[in-house]
């Protein structure tokens, strides 16, 4: 906790025969994490690949291109099956596939091919079709030339200008598509003319096919023929679907296997190797190194050897040092959000344990509602049920979490979908009446809420409240500062930097309570000059720009004012649709109650989304932007151990 | 519009016309600084979409360049409230 789990540089050293056995051993234990060797001036050089590499990616990737065509996508797998049993029916079972999934592809590309045809020449027929000519006389004249086209405007007009040049034509036309459709017979040596004349009417010249017959029997046929295509292709859809049904598990196991099998034989290209040893250099937790140790000492009986340098004595820079967060279950979700920003650096403090209690404290105090907290928390278990593995289900866990505190602040409130629960207003009263056994208990109680955010007296209450938590949380943003500067640059720059912001706020603090008559006027003075000496701390620790630092101290406080405003943007918003829907809609009676359930129900969905989204963003900038700015670095590398987490197969 | 005179008004319709005013201003206190948000946001949130579609693991990075100037509308939200109820 607060700490990333203790690393030590390790260096794995044994003979060169028995690298594969070493690797098929650390692949299957995880424990290690591997730095790549670079080769430099010395005699070592990096290893060479094993055998199956060359293999198995071949197969990989006709593998993953049947992947791809058969649309599989990585799935939840209760069913673990035998790695040696995928491994023997692997090649005979791939070929099949392969040559099954080709011939598939083959006869869709070939009846796509058509289909793409046949809807060109359906386009090129359709104007075509309403001339009252076969294709054939189109072509073949030697005196005459035939235009075929779109125009725009009056055939009379065109007609006209067309016989002021000759009076030898023939012009068939019909109206298509907002345009007219026309083709003209002219001697050759008026070609030049006509197509002067027919170019003011945006002429628009149309392909004739090579074909023969009446253009309306030729498209009809190949709408036929497309409709037919259209079912061939339905129904090799179908036959798609069935392949993928059969031989998904088979895919998706064998992907696994095969990725693993290459791994492993490229793995050597990340070792140094000599003439007869390999050298691994790489990281082990502290608390997994005996086990590590002594696996190798059985299998190898001291041909494979591991020893540790120690990281904490060597001067190695913490940002090198891969990081693996060290926190308990309940914490995890948490690291999520930590990833989201930056993995903190080797030396610096994890503060996965606190925001694992300020973000869902934020998140309760911004959304505090008894009913929207319940609806959360479905949603989240019903999330956690649904997701099995993946970067969504510690975002579901972190729902329940939010889930729970927004429901004890809800009682804290006393809110439900933003009406009272008790008191003169209990919605439970209203319901049920307040004379009833049941409402008269809610109408009486009174100890509810601490603070009603629904009335405007305690409003300035929670103002207050939530910029109070603001000035706690910057303030353990401080001293864990003031601890990670002291660890990486000394005691001085962390009393500078971050002790002074502390002495400033407290005379900022001195002043302010002197100043409102709490404490003896003389703190006034006393509080300015401690305000002062933070300032030339300041100055002194991080140079003079620092003094345009200092209004976000104040800007930062302000900012937890959030805690309150959203909060109650949200009950705004819920009451809002509860006085439409009880005041101006039931009223009326009749469809007015049905309009009335309608608007309660989409409006509380909507200002249920908006409760998850507005509060949770907020929340986490408070932590990102307030908090984090005060202490955090993060860029560390992450811990990646050496091997698979396996999904679909197992080794038996 | 109601035409009043303030010699003639009654302190009720002189309330009324206060808590008006207030009522103006705590909208153009939240409308305005939304805007401003708004604006402050739009250049900031397509250049961190464009940072991330270059790298994705800026997400973070880009999530809070872009609420940075959220704080101008809250700022705004609690000025309209403290207009409102004190």
């Amino acid at each position: 906790m607060l700490k990333a789990k203790k690393v030590s540089k390790a260096v794995i050293i044994g003979n060169k025969k028995l690298l594969h056995p070493t690797v098929d051993i650390l692949h299957s234990i995880q424990c290690i994490h591997v730095e790549d060797f670079t080769e430099d001036d010395s005699f070592l050089r990096i290893g060479k690949p094993g055998e199956a590499a060359s293999k198995a990616s071949h197969k990989l990737v006709k593998l993953r291109s049947i992947t791809n065509f058969l649309g599989i996508k990585p799935t939840h797998s209760d069913n673990l099956q035998n790695e040696d049993a995928i491994l023997n029916e692997l090649d005979a079972k791939l070929e099949q596939l392969d040559s099954t999934v080709n011939d598939l592809l083959d006869r869709k590309n070939v009846l796509g091919n058509e289909l793409k045809n046949i809807d060109d020449s359906i386009f090129l027929l359709e104007p075509l079709s309403l001339l009252p000519l076969d294709l054939e006389f189109y072509k073949g004249y030697s005196a005459i030339t035939v235009i075929t086209g779109y125009v725009q405007g009056e055939i009379s007009e065109i007609e006209q200008e067309i016989r002021s040049i000759t009076a030898n034509y023939e012009l068939l036309s019909s109206p298509h598509d907002r345009r007219n459709v026309i083709t003209l017979f002219v001697p050759v040596e008026h070609q030049q003319q006509v197509t002067d004349i027919l170019e003011k009417y945006y002429f628009n010249d149309i392909h004739v096919p090579e074909l023969k017959g009446n253009p309306g029997k030729i498209m009809s046929g190949m709408k036929n023929r497309k409709e037919d295509i259209q079912l061939e292709l339905t129904s090799l859809e179908d036959e798609i679907a069935d392949l993928k049904g059969k031989y998904m598990d088979f895919i998706l196991a064998s992907d696994e296997v095969l990725s693993i099998t290459t791994e492993k034989a490229e793995a050597p290209l990340r070792f140094a190797t000599s003439e007869s040893t390999f050298i691994i250099d790489c990281w082990i937790a502290d608390d997994k190194f005996h086990q590590v140790e002594e696996t190798l000492e059985t299998n190898f009986n001291g041909s494979v050897m591991i020893s540790k340098l120690d990281a904490e004595k060597e001067e190695i820079e913490s940002s090198t040092i891969p990081v693996e967060y060290d926190n308990p279950g309940l914490v995890k979700p948490l690291e999520t959000i930590m990833d989201l920003y930056s993995r903190p650096l080797y030396k610096e403090i994890d503060p996965s344990v606190i925001i694992f209690f300020t973000f869902p404290l934020f998140y309760g105090l911004m959304l505090g509602d008894i009913g929207y907290g319940l609806v959360l928390f479905t949603l989240g278990m019903v999330g956690r049920a649904k997701i099995k593995t993946g970067g969504l289900r510690p975002l579901a866990t972190l729902l329940v979490y939010c889930s729970i505190t927004t429901t004890i602040f809800g009682v804290l409130f006393a809110e439900i979908f933003g009406f009272h629960v008790f008191g003169h207003h209990s919605i439970v009263a209203v319901l049920f009446g307040e004379h009833s056994a049941l409402g008269g208990i809610f109408y009486n109680f009174h100890a509810l809420p601490i603070l009603d955010r629904l009335g405007k007296d305690d409003i300035p209450i929670l103002l207050i409240v939530s910029a109070l938590i603001g000035v706690v949380h910057l303030n353990l943003g401080f001293i864990l500062g003031f601890r990670n500067e002291a660890v990486s640059h000394g005691i001085k720059t962390a009393v500078l930097e971050k002790l002074s912001w502390i002495v400033l706020q407290l005379g900022i603090a001195i002043f302010a309570l002197a100043a409102l008559g709490y404490i003896p006027v003389v703190g006034m003075t006393g509080g300015i000059v401690i305000s002062v000496i933070g300032v030339v701390m300041l100055i002194a620790g991080e140079g003079g720009a620092a003094i345009l630092e200092l209004p976000s101290i104040l800007s930062n406080t302000l900012s937890y004012t959030r805690l309150a405003a959203v909060g109650l943007s949200s009950v705004g918003i819920a009451y809002a649709i509860n006085y439409i829907v009880t005041n101006l809609l039931f009223p009326e009676g009749g469809i007015f109650i049905i309009l009335g359930i309608i608007v309660l129900l989409i409006g509380h969905t909507v200002n249920t989304v908006l409760g998850v989204v507005a509060p949770g963003l907020h929340a986490l900038r408070l932590q990102y932007v307030e908090f984090f700015t005060k202490f955090y670095h993060g860029g560390g590398r992450k811990f990646n151990p050496f091997g698979y987490n396996r999904k679909y197969t197992e080794v038996k | 519009m109601v035409d009043i005179s303030i010699a003639d008004a009654t302190v009720e319709q002189i309330l009324a016309n206060q808590k008006g005013l207030i009522a103006i201003g705590a909208g153009l206190a939240v409308g305005l600084s939304g805007i401003a948000s708004g604006i402050a946001e739009k250049d900031i949130g397509a250049a961190a979409v464009g940072a991330m579609a270059e790298r994705e693991e800026l997400f973070g990075k880009g999530l809070i360049l872009t609420v940075i100037p959220e704080t101008i509308v809250i700022f705004g939200l609690v000025v309209a409230i403290l207009l409102l109820f004190l």
